[in-house]
């Protein structure tokens, strides 16, 4: 919502482009073929596109509005999320605009009771969270999937009928000029919380809604920025503005400030969502923060904390990625976030099989991974929901000695941890190989350590866009030759890396190869399978290359 | 001899529960007895009455 006299897309900082209808499409009655059609162009929807044209897999996408969506929305990415971002060439304007950040700050009524650290060090590439307003996200992915000949976007173009069959799917499309049809191999439902796609093939979310409703609402002002550490959340508990109630702050690019704050049970949403209303309730919060300046106010949403999924993110040959698949309460910051390596999942599966690399089988992998994932969110989100808006007064009580004991003791303190979004572990992945080296760290099934190297390089460069081999040598004979023709012979995305002393075609120097195998934990002999996603497929001591071989062909389902 | 994390959230969230399930005039009278039966099994004097005096900050005095 936007002040009174302002229109949706009337923001004091963000021009909203207007796009037309696409010039180019099927006539009327015609059928359109291609391999992957997606509804939606929000993030989800342009992040699976942009991952599968990065493996070169064109795609056609089908957005229903003429613009980006409306407001700052998702403004949390973490860390895993820039991965992606570099992998589908998208990065730069990210990493140029967006607030990264390290650290909360937690208050009292009134007083300040404790910070948090987030986990980072000089080993990391990325910061573990990085502030961006929503419009930013999708323009910055837009920018990158409009310079890609393989990505398709048809703005004001809806997919009202869809009909899967065990060769594809049929799609009606309509926009301005008609109706007309597309076939597709696959489609990817990106179409969000009120997915329509879902609608049509008469699924429904399931789950719990939890305690406490929240109004998010973005104000334009000069705060002042803590020197050290310039972008920091804050979360003020049973404030002194609004007893009883939580509070969040968030700082994001172009002096916007995020001011989330929890509402009454008994007052209606409409109520709480007028204009005056959400004006007064800042202007408290902006008063106890210290802050007396002027502001203007930019757009406020209002919020719920839900825990709702589908029960299989598969329905024949349609995936559902982000929100249409899965809701989650925002404290974690696991909505957004999670949609995106939902997208890139799918993506680098759908990829590997449209090309013939992997059998049909591999994208069986993608609802317990995925589904898995969500499922891991719910249960840390609904300890968060608990401590952000206690439901009785038995869970209040609790949550504030915690809060109160914070000052004195540091135990406490870790009650009011965010738990921030960390990558899932695909340990019970069906792709995701248990064998006798299960007991190495990191295991099967995590994400690979990240080492700083040289020049400014890092561990996660030197890895392929397709799978990865990554061997550390030793004195003994290691077959690398047939190991390297195995991977490449794979598809052109894949390739093995060497780390050892002073060995011939080692990808790092002796000292950053140590420091490689210290970070896997790996022996001499060692041999670790890195899927697409950075996650580890598999991991070997002084494996054949015929196990090898037979791996990643179950691996594949080829 | 400190209690794990984890365990210390399954204490809080059983204490959750069962401050849900006590009738509002015996609350107080629950957490007292509590406080009392863990200090039998604390390790000394000292820690419980530091715990007493480091509690009570914050905590606003009788008018």
């Amino acid at each position: 919502m936007r002040p009174e006299g302002k229109n949706q897309l009337d923001s004091l900082y963000f021009d909203y482009p207007l796009f037309e209808s696409p010039a180019r499409r099927a006539a009327a009655g015609e059928t359109e073929i291609t391999s992957v059609a997606i509804v939606g162009a929000g993030p989800v929807g342009l992040m699976a596109a942009l991952t599968l044209a990065s493996f070169g897999i064109a795609s056609v996408v089908f957005e229903k509005k003429n613009t980006f969506n409306d407001g700052s929305r998702a403004i949390c990415l973490a860390r895993q999320s820039y991965h992606l971002f570099e992998k589908v060439g998208a990065l730069e304007p990210f990493l140029r605009k967006s607030l990264g950040w390290t650290m909360g700050r937690s208050y009292f009524r009134g007083k300040k009771i404790l910070e948090f650290e987030m986990a980072h060090d000089r080993d990391q590439k990325f910061m573990p969270m990085y502030n961006l307003q929503q419009q930013y996200i999708e323009q910055f992915l837009w920018q990158a999937a409009s310079k890609s000949a393989l990505i398709d976007i048809r703005w004001l173009s809806e997919a009202t009928s869809i009909d899967s069959d065990t060769d594809g799917v049929s799609i009606q499309v309509e926009d301005p000029s008609g109706v007309y049809q597309v076939r597709a191999d696959w489609l990817l439902a990106a179409d969000g919380a009120r997915s329509s796609v879902r609608t049509i093939r008469g699924l429904k979310l399931k789950g719990e809604n939890y305690e406490g409703r929240y109004v998010i609402a973005d104000v334009k002002a000069d705060l002042p920025v803590d020197p050290v550490h310039p972008t920091v959340r804050r979360a003020l508990f049973d404030p002194i503005c609004l007893p009883g109630k939580t509070v969040l702050i968030h700082r994001q690019p172009d002096t916007i400030w995020r001011i989330d704050y929890q509402i009454d049970d008994d007052v209606a949403v409409e109520t709480a969502t007028k204009e005056e209303i959400v004006r007064a309730n800042v202007s408290s919060v902006l008063k106890e923060i210290g802050y007396l300046g002027k502001w203007e106010l930019e757009w406020w949403s209002s919020y719920t904390a839900n825990t709702l999924l589908l029960d299989d993110y598969r329905d024949e040959r349609i995936f559902f990625i982000g929100d249409s698949a899965h809701i989650v309460p925002i404290f974690g910051v696991r909505g957004l976030n999670n949609g995106l390596i939902d997208a890139f999942n799918i993506g680098w599966k759908i990829a590997m099989v449209v090309s013939g690399a992997a059998g049909e089988g591999l994208l069986d992998s993608y609802t317990p991974e995925r589904r898995g994932a969500t499922l891991d969110v719910f249960e840390n989100a609904s300890k968060s929901a608990r401590f952000m808006s206690p439901p009785t007064l038995g869970w209040r009580l609790m949550r504030d000695a915690a809060l109160s004991l914070a000052l004195d003791y540091d135990f406490a303190g870790e009650f009011a941890n965010p738990r921030q979004m960390t990558p899932y572990h695909y340990g019970e992945s069906p792709i995701t190989v248990m064998n006798d080296a299960v007991e190495q760290q990191p295991a099967p099934g995590a994400v690979v350590p990240n080492v700083q190297l040289s020049n400014g390089r890092y561990f996660s460069d030197l890895l392929g866009r397709g799978f990865t081999g990554v061997v550390f040598l030793n004195a003994d004979e290691i077959p690398v030759r047939e190991m390297r023709r195995l991977l490449a012979g794979l598809d052109r995305h894949s390739r093995l890396l060497c780390f050892g002393d002073d060995c011939v075609g080692n990808d790092a120097s002796g000292a950053e190869s140590q420091r490689i195998a210290a970070a896997f934990s790996a022996e001499p002999g060692e041999f670790i399978l890195v899927r697409p996603d950075m996650h580890i497929a598999a991991r070997w001591r002084c494996p054949e290359p015929l196990e090898i071989r037979t791996t990643l062909a179950n691996v594949l389902c080829r | 001899m400190a209690l794990q994390f984890s365990e210390l959230e399954h204490v809080y969230d059983k204490l959750a529960v069962t401050l849900d399930g006590i009738d509002d005039s015996e609350r107080d009278l629950f957490l007292a007895k509590l406080v009392l039966a863990l200090a039998y099994k604390a390790g000394s004097i000292e820690d419980v009455l530091e715990s007493i005096e480091k509690c009570s900050r914050g905590i606003n005095p009788a008018k």
